[in-house]
């Protein structure tokens, strides 16, 4: 119960964030698409770390399966 | 100043370069200078930032320039600090013993290097996704470390740890959404955070991050992977695993503290004292009752991780300097765990090798032809069980005073630390003089000899420092640490005293009943299923009682 209440009910949305990307955005990453300002903008360095989880994978699979010499 | 960034950068670098020579002839030198570069960039990066930070100064790097709650903000602090050294000699002694081995490949080096960038990560982030972000980094960088040997039972081994990590950060992201969904902000939580909160969303918030990073620490029940990683992991792997993988989650505890704080949630610091205690105990007895010495070992990690776990339950639990006692005497076992879990992988896993049987029960003589080993072997042990004069004693010692107050959870984490003067004898008994009368069998492990230079010069520093650790304060008065008092008569009786009870425990093992037991113990089925129910059981467990 606490846990469907916490996911869904009660409280409204914190909105100060949208409101703010909505107004200055363009401005402060000169991105016209708001999720491009966001990704490749304010939060970056997340996005540096997701691709080095996809390289890691990728070549981590590579490493696995290649015959033992 | 120096910024948080730049570690992480210097290990990314060097991953980076890996990466550019896999598949070039000749790269044993490039894998050399790239170690020789990380560590003197790191030690550099290490001394100029020290003076500032260590009086208390606190660096702040808003990435891109967009401050809290808008763009991502990395923190270097004490805790960073301290991560810092944790991580610079854990990972350059690792990387050098490893440098040892002839057929390790610059691929491995490259998951090294990408897994000491994601440990660097996660101490400078003030951000809760970008936590979760290097914890990804992690899991699967460890995965392959883990696997890197290629036999069934490794990758098997691997791929458990990536599906409890990765079951159990999605707990942590279910928190972060919580957080997030009242505050409108992924700044890791202040106290006025905990305060936005409403009660049952503050407990299933903790209860849910405590999933997380538990799970990452190998907290008793969320331990199911670590026996299994540590010991199919090679040598150099296990001494990674020890000292960074499990510790890492430790500190970003101490930065989420706020909302474990007795004034939000009551009952949290009890239930974290608790479970650390059981982990200890838990930890304690299984590595009594394991035949194998990595294993052995791997069991051991745990109930360390349960006296780290539950004296910071009990700091959580204090107030002021009361509680910054109590903290730095956790970061201070943390660090001398971190010296002689590495060190102790390295010398039974070289004399191991060597013997061709990790079999406590069988293999003796292990020491001849090696005696460096032996005596490496040995302070690492001694710091292990608490003897005076090593690192162990005093961090022990320190550890103990903050169970003071707690009845029981004092008593049986005693008990524990004989525990841990048990298994340390029963590991010790492979360098007992052979039965067979005459030396090992010649030839049965020489694949990799006694490794040479580069696999005794880092167990040599870390037996140096843990020497130093034991006798420097005995001379120097170190701040946040009161050693000298350790030294009065009552506490080394009161430790002599622990380790003769942790004898009687040996020879109590020795017995044929016990024998018996164990073998029952070993048999108990602990597959993945097992691992996974006792964390979900766990995870609701925790939150029912924080509710």
């Amino acid at each position: 119960m606490v846990f469907i209440h916490a996911l869904g009910e009660g409280g409204e949305w914190p909105l100060d964030l949208r409101d703010r990307i909505t107004a200055y955005g363009e401005e402060d990453t000169g991105a016209s698409n708001l999720v491009a300002a966001v990704y490749l903008g304010y939060r970056a360095l997340d996005t540096l770390g997701e691709t080095i989880v996809l390289l890691l994978a990728v070549s981590g699979l590579l490493f696995i399966i290649k015959e033992k010499e | 100043m120096i910024g948080p960034l730049y570690p992480v950068l210097l290990s990314l670098l060097c991953g980076g370069l890996m990466l550019a020579v896999k598949n070039l002839p000749g790269t044993r030198a490039v894998i050399g200078f790239a170690w020789l570069a990380w560590t003197a960039g790191q030690l550099l990066l290490f001394i100029l930032s020290a003076p500032s930070l260590l009086s208390g100064t606190t660096v702040l790097l808003h990435t891109g320039g967009w401050a809290e709650p808008l763009g991502i903000t990395l923190v270097s602090d004490r805790i960073y600090l301290f991560g810092s050294l944790l991580i610079l000699i854990t990972g350059s002694t690792s990387i050098l013993f490893a440098l040892g081995d002839p057929s390790s490949s610059p691929s491995f080096f490259l998951f090294i290097y990408f897994f000491l960038a994601a440990c660097q990560g996660i101490l400078a982030a003030r951000d809760l996704f970008t936590l979760f972000v290097f914890f990804e980094i992690i899991a699967i960088a460890a995965y392959i470390l883990i696997a890197a040997k290629k036999y069934p039972r490794a990758i098997l081994a691997g791929f458990r740890y990536l599906l409890i990590a990765s079951v159990t950060i999605f707990f942590y992201l279910i928190a972060v959404f919580i957080i997030y969904r009242a505050t409108g902000s992924l700044a890791i939580p202040s106290s006025r955070t905990a305060l936005a909160l409403s009660p049952p969303e503050r407990a299933l918030a903790a209860a849910a991050i405590l999933a997380g990073l538990t799970s990452r620490m190998a907290v008793f029940p969320f331990h199911g992977w670590l026996p299994e990683a540590h010991s199919q992991a090679v040598h150099p792997v296990s001494a990674l695993l020890s000292g960074l993988l499990i510790k890492i989650p430790l500190l970003v505890m101490f930065r989420l503290s706020h909302l474990f704080s007795s004034p939000f949630l009551p009952r949290a610091p009890v239930f974290i004292l608790y479970s650390g205690v059981a982990t200890a105990l838990f930890g304690a007895f299984m590595a009594l009752n394991q035949r194998d010495a990595k294993r052995l070992l791997a069991y051991s990690s745990i109930s360390q991780m349960g006296f780290l776990f539950a004296a910071f339950g009990a700091g959580l639990g204090l107030n002021g300097p009361a509680a910054g006692a109590v903290f730095a005497a956790v970061m201070l076992h943390t660090f001398s765990h971190a010296l002689f879990k590495p060190l102790l992988f390295f010398s039974v896993g070289v004399v191991t090798d060597r013997a061709g049987s990790r079999d406590i029960l069988t293999l003796r003589g292990a020491a001849s032809g090696s005696k460096p080993w032996f005596l490496l072997f040995l302070a690492g042990a001694a710091s292990l069980a608490g003897v005076p004069l090593m690192g162990g004693y005093i961090s022990k010692h320190l550890l103990s005073t903050a169970f003071y107050g707690h009845g029981a959870a004092g008593v049986l984490m005693t008990l524990a630390a004989a525990g841990s003067t048990a298994y340390v004898l029963k590991l010790g008994s492979i360098f007992l003089p052979g039965r067979q009368g005459g030396p090992d069998e010649p030839g049965a492990g020489g694949r990799t000899g006694s490794g040479g230079m580069a696999r005794q010069l880092p167990a040599i520093l870390l037996a140096v420092l843990i020497i130093a650790a034991g006798t420097v304060p005995l001379f120097f008065t170190v701040t946040p640490f009161p050693a000298a008092p350790g030294f009065k008569a009552e506490y080394l009786l009161k430790q002599l005293f622990t380790m003769a009870g942790g004898a009687a425990l040996f020879l109590f093992s020795r017995y044929r009943v016990s024998k018996h037991f164990s073998r029952s113990i070993r048999l108990l089925p602990l597959g993945t299923e097992a691992a996974m129910m006792a964390m979900l059981s766990g995870f609701l467990i925790t939150f029912a009682f924080l509710l």
